[in-house]
């Protein structure tokens, strides 16, 4: 099912005034997607969740199921959750704690009347899917937090929804369940090809399971992209910042024109820009900006022929396979990810930027 | 070490003697019940054991005691019925709807319960005598929920709001209408606190004595207490074997119920839903 929000706002009133959770969405989501609503935490997206499943009213704008309109503030129009037929998995995975699991799965499926038959067939496939066949007579209090969160998974994939709607579901989890349940929840969507929205504030997550990321920030969308879009071209520092991990390297520099190139000074050396940024370059307000360059695109004591700037190493991590160091040059500090070599705290090593991967930013307040 | 074992017997001398303390009357009380002689201030040497006294007050047609058990279990079951549907439907809104100042009616209900219930009974007399309720269950019931409610309403908003809004939610998703929610998942997990308040109700109601005194005439509806209550009056004696024998009927129904209860009163049935 296709999803469509037009001009989506919400706004929550208070006592101590009021605070516009969604600001003016345009969003289109196609049938079968995957779609990660990515941002920290207080962006809205939670809240952008709850309007798609009729959680809350929208203060303004529509929300268009395929060519059903299912909200709408000035046609006075609010489908019911039963009536969306959406599904949810919460961050506190919402178990009944009074029923036991297969209760828990059959229970929207009791709600619409289905018939008994159906009911044992209906939860026994899912639970065998989500191999959880053992503990359709425990309790929810009997289950580990990654058999909780299997439950509430079979719970909402048991009635075929329309649309998938996952609220930070794997956040509960430890480091190493999370991953392990990140593949088969991508593959169980596969399969199952619903329309999913996914929520989350983890960028890992969001690159490894979305087809397509929007990135929210203050109610808005800053961008939205196929992972790959938002690595490589980020729109601004805030994205920039937020995918990739460790952070992009962010620092203020005054770009010069010279010799038919543009070039920013680092420390004591000129850094020439790549081509290809020139328009971009040109559409800036001031020459001050921005400059982003990814850790893993910082090269330590590089063997060709680029120009290189002294730096020091304020401290050394290291990742396994690969070491993270923190370098100062001159005032401006930057993270590298470099392969494994032997090296010393203070020690002073040539740095080179890979000039293609350099990105250009407006300097925003 | 020692300083633990000088605990553990100092708090065991405390509960024994806050035992014996609670416990003496209610022996004392049994022990009369059982005497062939009883009276007040009997010598405890001195008792001959009998079941005279219970079968007395059991068969005497004149004394009416099954009439009045019959009608404090009515009374105190129906009281307690009325009460958990009411206080649940008022504790589910409170907790769970947009409602403006919703802290103000729950002190408002509170500051409503603090009134004395003998600033009522005269109003009350009046009012049941002109509808011509006087001598019926109704004339104890209504005013029994109404006198129970603040209290009830207290508890089940305490239990309610801690019942995780992601379950709403999930129901709601799930397909439940409100109603479907409140019956479906809101009370089932809510059972120890709907337990206690029905409990608590039931003893209330059961226990009263003074708008049963008030707007009762005989045993048509007459409850327990004031029944017992009345037996001296019946005889021109103070009959205490009766009295206490039907005392230690009376208490049964009660410590059955708690006996019963109890078991269901524990905390943590919501443990499981959310996050470990």
């Amino acid at each position: 099912m296709n999803l469509r929000l037009v001009e989506l706002t919400k706004r929550f009133f208070s006592k101590h005034g009021s605070i516009l959770a969604v600001n003016d969405v345009n969003l289109e989501i196609d049938s079968g997607e995957f779609f990660v609503l990515l941002g920290p935490s207080g962006c809205g997206k939670s809240t952008m969740l709850n309007l798609i499943a009729g959680l809350e009213k929208p203060t303004r704008g529509e929300i268009w199921f395929d060519e059903t309109l299912v909200a709408s503030a000035s046609r006075r129009v609010f489908l019911p959750p039963k009536e969306r037929n959406v599904a949810m998995v919460f961050q506190s995975y919402a178990l009944y704690p009074h029923l036991t699991v297969f209760e828990n799965i059959a229970f929207p499926l009791r709600i619409r009347r289905t018939k008994e038959q159906l009911i044992k067939e209906s939860v026994q496939r899912v639970a065998s899917m989500l191999a959880i066949s053992e503990l359709l007579d425990r309790k929810p209090a009997g289950l580990s937090g990654g058999q909780r969160q299997r439950v509430a998974i079979a719970r909402a994939i048991v009635r075929k929804p329309n649309i998938f709607l996952l609220d930070e579901p794997l956040s509960n989890l430890d480091a190493q369940l999370r991953a392990s349940t990140r593949g088969e929840l991508k593959n169980l969507q596969r399969n199952l090809g619903v329309t999913t929205i996914y929520v989350t504030h983890d960028q890992i997550e969001a690159m490894g399971l979305g087809d397509r990321i929007a990135v929210l920030k203050d109610g808005r969308i800053v961008q939205i992209g196929t992972p790959d879009e938002l690595y490589e071209n980020p729109v601004n520092p805030f994205v920039a910042k937020f995918i990739g991990s460790p952070p992009m390297n962010l620092f203020k520099a005054s770009i010069n024109y010279d010799k038919g190139s543009f070039f920013i000074t680092v420390g004591n050396k000129k850094i020439k820009l790549p081509d290809n940024k020139a328009e971009r370059i040109m559409s800036l307000k001031s020459k001050d900006c921005l400059i982003g360059i990814r850790p893993e695109h910082i090269y330590i004591n590089p063997s060709g022929a680029e120009e290189t700037l002294k730096g020091k190493i304020t401290s050394i991590e290291p990742l396994g396979k690969d070491v993270l160091l923190h370098i100062s040059i001159g005032e401006n500090k930057f993270t590298a990810i470099t392969p494994k070599m032997r090296f010393e705290e203070y020690e002073i090593v040539n740095v080179g930027f890979d000039p293609e991967r350099i990105h250009v930013f407006e300097i925003q307040d | 070490m020692i300083e633990e074992k000088f605990k553990s017997v100092i708090i065991w001398i405390g509960c024994v003697l806050l035992v014996v303390f609670c416990l003496t009357p209610f022996l004392y009380m049994i022990l009369i019940s059982l005497s062939s002689s009883p009276d007040f201030l009997t010598k405890l040497g001195q008792i001959e054991f009998s079941f005279k006294n219970y079968y007395s007050v059991l068969s005497s047609k004149s004394l009416h005691f099954i009439d009045y058990l019959r009608n404090s279990l009515i009374i105190s079951a129906a009281s307690a019925f009325f009460c958990v549907i009411i206080a649940g439907l008022g504790a589910y809104s409170i907790t769970r709807l947009a409602l403006p100042g919703k802290m103000l009616i729950l002190f408002f209900v509170l500051a409503v319960s603090m009134f004395p219930q003998i600033s009522l009974v005269g109003y009350l007399f009046k009012f049941m005598s002109s509808i011509g309720w006087i001598n019926t269950y109704f004339a104890l019931i209504f005013p029994y929920v109404a006198w129970i409610l603040p209290l009830s309403l207290w508890i089940l908003v305490s239990y309610f709001a801690q019942i995780p809004r992601d379950l709403d939610k999930a129901a709601l998703i799930d397909g439940c209408t409100g109603w479907q929610i409140l019956r479906k998942v809101i009370f089932p997990v809510a059972a120890p606190g709907i337990f206690s308040v029905s409990l608590l109700s039931f003893i209330f109601a059961f226990n009263e004595f003074m708008f049963a005194l008030m707007l009762t005439i005989d045993y048509h509806s007459r409850t327990i207490p004031v029944g017992i209550a009345l037996f001296q009056g019946l005889h021109g004696e103070i009959p205490w074997g009766n009295i206490m024998a039907g005392s230690a009927i009376a208490v049964i129904p009660v410590v059955l119920l708690t006996i019963i209860f109890q078991s269901y009163i524990i905390q943590g049935l919501t443990r499981g839903s959310i996050k470990g």
